[in-house]
């Protein structure tokens, strides 16, 4: 019994830490779940189109987990995209 | 045995499944993001024989709003601003109300967009707008919008003003966000006296963008001299500033040839000069999208170019040389008149994005028509 019960919790923990995304990957996919599903912004044709837009806003050395703070403040004033354009303005690749 | 098999089957599987379950189901390309604007709008666009060209199917994208104070539309800025690589639009716009008469109350409003076709209007519009007494009381037109990266803010350039006392005038504005504009107090930063000491005749600022060293604006003017001889075809010059404040404008035309007294009147689609412009980089080369006209209209004191159309200019040194494209001029007005008002670019991706002033005749109205230029491209 106690082998049977110890496995499993080991298998959880791995595959908890194998399928959290990490670094840039968690945060981009969190920042296009917030403009692409719920903001439903025209200008991703998809998600896996935004996502790569964020992974290559990271390779440029955009600040991309403050810029997710601002989205998502932004996100819960009923999507704003003024200050969306202006979290990308301050943290983006060009900022 | 049975129970102790169990666990390792399951965590064979578990692995397989977590290998599979974890690989990303997009491809990261290493690539900037070039979004086919045709992916994201409701209409298509439509390539227009023996150009470069594709016209959005559902034009025009922009006609006014239903804010009470801006109901008739004047001109329109445009700006893109990349989010996570993807093209959102920004357009500042002036307006008056719908029964307003004579000159002012002119006032500027700002509006995004995710698709460059359906606008949203910001709640605190207008912004800035004409003020009595001040030196743009009369009008306020062509602005143009750039984003400085240094200061972190927008800045906006703008032509005005005041008719009975015959004083025109450059303004400037800033803004951190687009919304709450300052206008500089030493505005306008180049007044008519200025252009003269240049021995230029100013008739109004076309463009202006942010460079490595400041910034370099496009005037049209006349030669002061030329003008005594006969000339009145407003030519392109330039003139650059790195504090938005003092200017210094470069005295000799670009795209023109000289004033001749003698020969042949000029022509051309531009023969009269331009009325406004848009200069973006891509691939090293400057692609200028201006409209040229071929006539004056007087009316009463007040001068206005007719017959206007858009045409295209390439310079491949940085600007100091300038090769009109043979195509001029480029045919995507809605009349034979010629009625283009404006015309905006931003360079996204592979694509340099043009939004083009024009009377609509089933608006009875001028309105905003969405195109794009493919630089890479063989004419369609």
């Amino acid at each position: 019994m106690l082998r049977l019960v110890t496995v499993p919790l080991g298998l959880a923990v791995f595959l908890g830490f194998a399928c959290t995304p990490s670094g840039g990957d968690g945060v981009c996919t969190q920042m296009c779940r917030v403009l692409y599903q719920d903001c439903e912004y025209a200008a991703y044709p998809d998600f896996d189109s935004c996502l790569n837009g964020c992974l290559y806003n990271i390779e440029e050395g955009a600040d991309v987990d403050t810029q997710f703070e601002c989205v998502s403040a932004a996100a819960e004033d009923n999507c704003n995209l003024f200050t969306i354009l202006e979290c990308e303005n301050e943290y983006g690749a060009g900022s | 045995m049975s129970m102790a098999l169990v666990p390792r089957l399951t965590f064979a599987s578990a692995v397989l499944a977590a290998g599979v379950s974890c690989t990303p189901e997009y491809d990261i390309t290493g690539e900037p993001v070039n979004v086919d604007p045709g992916q994201v709008t409701e209409c298509g666009f439509t390539p227009v024989t023996g150009t470069k060209i594709s016209e959005y199917d559902c034009n025009p994208v922009f006609s006014g709003t239903d804010e009470e104070w801006g109901y008739n539309v004047g001109g329109v800025g445009f700006h893109v601003t990349e989010v996570l690589g993807h093209p959102f639009y920004q357009m500042w716009y002036t307006g008056t109300p719908q029964n307003a008469s004579g000159y002012g109350n002119i006032k500027v409003g700002y509006a995004v967009s995710g698709d460059g076709t359906n606008w949203s209007s910001h709640d605190a519009n207008p912004l800035l707008g004409t003020e009595p007494g001040q030196w743009d009381q009369d009008v306020m037109q062509g602005q143009v919008v750039v984003w400085d990266p240094s200061f972190k803010q927008y800045v906006m350039m703008w032509g005005g003003f005041t008719v009975a006392a015959g004083n025109s005038g450059v303004g400037v504005a800033t803004s951190p966000d687009g919304v709450e504009w300052t206008k500089n107090p030493a505005n306008p930063v180049i007044t008519s006296d200025d252009a003269m000491a240049s021995n230029l005749s100013m008739c109004w600022p076309l463009t202006m963008n942010r460079t490595s060293g400041g910034f370099t604006a496009y005037i049209a003017a006349i030669d002061a001299i030329d003008m005594m001889l006969g000339a009145d075809s407003c030519n392109i010059y330039t003139m650059s500033s790195i504090d938005l404040v003092n200017w210094t404008i470069n005295p000799s035309p670009i795209m023109s040839e000289p004033f001749d007294i003698f020969g042949p009147p000029p022509t051309g689609p531009d023969s009269k000069g331009v009325t406004s412009a848009a200069v973006v980089e891509y691939e090293g080369t400057l692609y200028m999208f201006y409209t040229g006209f071929t006539e004056w209209t007087v009316s009463g004191s007040v001068r206005s170019a007719t017959n206007i159309t858009v045409n295209l200019a390439t310079s491949f040194d940085g600007g100091f040389t300038w090769v009109k494209d043979p195509g001029n001029p480029l045919p995507i007005n809605l009349t034979s008149q010629g009625q283009v008002s404006s015309i905006a670019a931003q360079v996204v991706g592979s694509r340099i994005h043009l939004w083009v002033g024009d009377e609509y005749a089933d608006l009875d109205a001028q309105a905003i028509g969405y195109f794009y230029y493919e630089p890479d491209i063989a004419d369609h």
